[in-house]
């Protein structure tokens, strides 16, 4: 302890030996670490359950024990003869306060059962929906390979505009993004896989590491002057590449083309890792069902060109 | 041109209110500058009704200012930033959402709201003044690119007044009967953290004095935190001990201020702590967790916390309550940091703020 007056006493000093205090009133069981647990959890039980953080049971066990109407209201009190005053309320209150409160407590009651039973509901659906609900495509599953799109660099530079923003997606280890940016391709690209990306932008190309799909649904309408896709339109289960056409003509400015190029289903097992090919969520599209589907969304003069194992599948946004 | 008046728009002006008095200083001092100044508000309590103007009545003069005193959401805001004049923001923090989402959705929407407002305001203010350091850093963050720290203007005259005698009373036989007296004084809120109080209240009276009591002034910002409180005070038996006071007069507060042995404050967020102050001048210890701007508001004069664990405060109070030499400089380092904060050195150093600033950006 001090034993002069200290002008500026040591904080860190004081709450060391504090520490110590507590650690030897701990160690005598005085204070159990339990007991500060129990307060805790002792306060958070009337914490409100139900905000966006929280889930569905917890907010269903609050609004449980909330159903309750408990009309013993507390009676003490430090200020003389108040206590008594509020004994007396309670007292002749009660009839009037217990007739309301079980109608309450009935109804909020009835509420939560009816709430836990369409929670049990929704909790059925979901998981029906989740057998239903195609596959995720995790970028961990698959190995960091760059494919070879050297053979369309030339294609791409004859169709992307050389004004506005172009974008590739998946632009792997950028390879076509450098061809593009060298023919004056304002073009950026992105690329799930760490490892491709960061080579792309040690290369000092402007790649970013991103979903396709989650990056495209960030993008402004109409924002895109073109678009190149490769990779995940292979990979893709049916449902996302459907929805990958509708986002490339929802960002795409009328009259930008679109390039596809996607790998024919008869090549992709033997033209890519068995990693991804096993566990990959889709398979690839033939070239024409690419273009019937793009013919049945917003797009036009559509075109296919076979290269291979590959092939490319060119339109233009409709006006 | 350079400037002929400042105005002063703030969302409500009401009585005792930290940033209300604050803002009344403010007006005194460009007046006192030769400048022009009035208040112009969203809402004004009745002791204030000739003090202050609505803000619709405002009309544009040549060579005014306006200056924004930023504590919360208000479509005072939006009316401000559309006005042509030179504009300038006071800012004394909004309490960050998180804390209310829990307790109260609509208000921490609220926040949400009054935080983008500030932020957007950046883009037409020509120089932000805060109220700490703290709230200064989070004016760069919003993207001011002119700021400036100037200290909360408190006055302490509130406490030129006798203690409410049935108040001090009733204080008085309570200390008759033994245990010591903790205060804290601010809104029931979450970012309080007033049920953090009552944790360590627990942890004192099991382990040191089971006499012990603690005050709790200030009206309620959450009505379910407020009730939460309650019921966990009824939980853990404690009706005698505790006392929420509610929102009280200025001789109530005095009285509480008077009674109390050591001033204990567990708030997670505060962009001052104007009743820091206050317990530095009414002579009490004060033991505070280390958050937000309050390391800066008590710089010395306080038992700083970073771990406020009930056992761990219990322990802090019990030191305080029976160190007489560390109760002694903590009192005396108060006073030291108070004279710092003095209302005539925060008032210098507003006028040097603004002096600057009218001078530079004219």
């Amino acid at each position: 302890m001090s034993e002069a007056p200290d002008p500026a006493f040591d904080n860190e000093r004081v709450m060391a030996e504090i520490r110590d205090e507590v650690a030897r009133r701990r160690a005598a069981g005085d204070f159990p670490p339990s007991l500060e647990r129990e307060l805790d959890l002792a306060f958070d039980r009337y914490v409100p359950a139900g905000s966006v953080s929280s889930d569905f049971t917890e907010a269903v066990r609050a609004a449980d024990r909330a159903a309750y109407i408990n009309v013993a209201v507390p009676t003490e009190s430090q200020k003389p003869g108040v206590g008594e005053v509020k004994r007396v309320l309670r007292k002749v209150m009660a009839w009037y306060l217990n007739y309301l409160a079980q109608q309450t407590t009935a109804f909020a009651t009835a509420s939560v059962r009816a709430m836990r039973s369409l929670g049990e509901r929704l909790e059925m659906v979901e998981e029906q929906l989740a057998e239903l609900a195609p596959a995720r495509d995790d970028a961990a599953d698959r190995p960091p390979i760059a494919p070879d799109l050297g053979p369309w660099a030339g294609l791409c530079v004859e169709c992307l505009p050389r004004r506005g923003r172009v974008l590739h997606a998946e632009c792997g280890d950028g390879a076509l993004l450098r061809s593009l940016v060298e023919a004056g391709v304002d073009v950026y690209g992105v690329e799930p896989r760490g490892p491709l990306v960061d080579a792309a932008a040690a290369a000092g190309l402007e790649a970013w590491p991103d979903d396709p799909i989650e990056h495209l649904s960030a993008v402004a309408d109409g924002y895109l002057a073109g678009l190149v896709l490769s990779g995940c339109v292979d990979r893709l289960a049916l449902p996302r590449q459907r929805r990958l056409i509708d986002l490339a003509a929802a960002k795409l400015a009328p009259g930008a083309p679109l390039i596809i190029i996607a790998t024919l289903p008869q090549a992709w097992t033997t033209s890519v890792a068995p990693l991804e090919a096993d566990l990959a969520p889709g398979r690839p599209l033939h070239p024409t069902t690419w273009a019937h589907l793009l013919g049945r969304s917003r797009f036009a003069d559509i075109a296919v060109q076979d290269g291979g194992d590959t092939s490319a599948v060119t339109a233009k946004r409709s006006g | 041109m350079s400037a002929s008046a400042v105005h002063q728009v703030i969302p409500s002006l009401v009585r005792w209110d930290a940033i209300g008095n604050h803002s009344l200083q403010v007006q005194s001092i460009l007046r006192e500058m030769g400048l022009q100044s009035e208040i112009y508000v969203n809402d004004v309590g009745p002791e204030y009704t000739g003090k202050a103007h609505f803000f619709d009545r405002y009309q544009g003069q040549p060579g005014a200012w306006l200056m924004y005193q930023a504590s919360t959401g208000s479509r005072l805001a939006s009316w401000f930033a559309q006005r042509p004049e030179p504009k300038l923001v006071n800012y004394h923090n909004v309490t960050p959402p998180q804390f209310f989402e829990r307790w109260e959705p609509w208000l921490a929407d609220e926040m949400v709201d009054g935080r983008h407002q500030i932020a957007k305001l950046a883009g037409v203010a020509r120089h932000g003044i805060a109220v700490s350091r703290y709230n200064e850093e989070e004016l760069i963050e919003f993207g001011y690119r002119s700021t400036s720290t100037s200290p909360l203007m408190v006055d302490m005259s509130r406490f030129d007044t006798p203690s409410d005698p049935t108040t001090a009373g009733w204080l008085d036989r309570q200390r008759e009967r033994g245990g010591i007296g903790i205060l804290f004084h601010g809104r029931i809120s979450p970012n309080k953290a007033q049920h953090d109080l009552v944790k360590a209240l627990v942890a004192y009276r099991r382990l040191y004095d089971p006499r012990a009591r603690l005050h709790l002034t200030g009206g309620a910002s959450s009505g379910t935190y407020r009730f939460a409180l309650r019921r966990f005070i009824g939980e853990e038996d404690l009706w005698d001990a505790v006392d929420l006071a509610g929102a009280v007069s200025s001789e109530e507060l005095a009285a509480y201020f008077r009674g109390a042995d050591v001033y204990v404050s567990l708030s997670e967020h505060e962009g001052f702590g104007a009743p820091l102050l206050e317990a530095m001048f009414n002579g009490l210890p004060i033991i505070a967790f280390a958050s937000s701007a309050v390391p800066e508001t008590v710089g010395d004069a306080a038992l700083l916390l970073t771990d406020k664990s009930p056992g761990v405060v219990a322990a802090a109070i019990h030191r305080v309550a029976t160190d007489s030499v560390l109760r002694t400089s903590l009192v005396e380092a108060g006073r030291r940091r108070l004279a710092e904060l003095d209302l005539s050195r925060t008032r210098a150093s507003m006028r040097t703020t603004l002096s600057k600033i009218l001078e530079e950006r004219s």
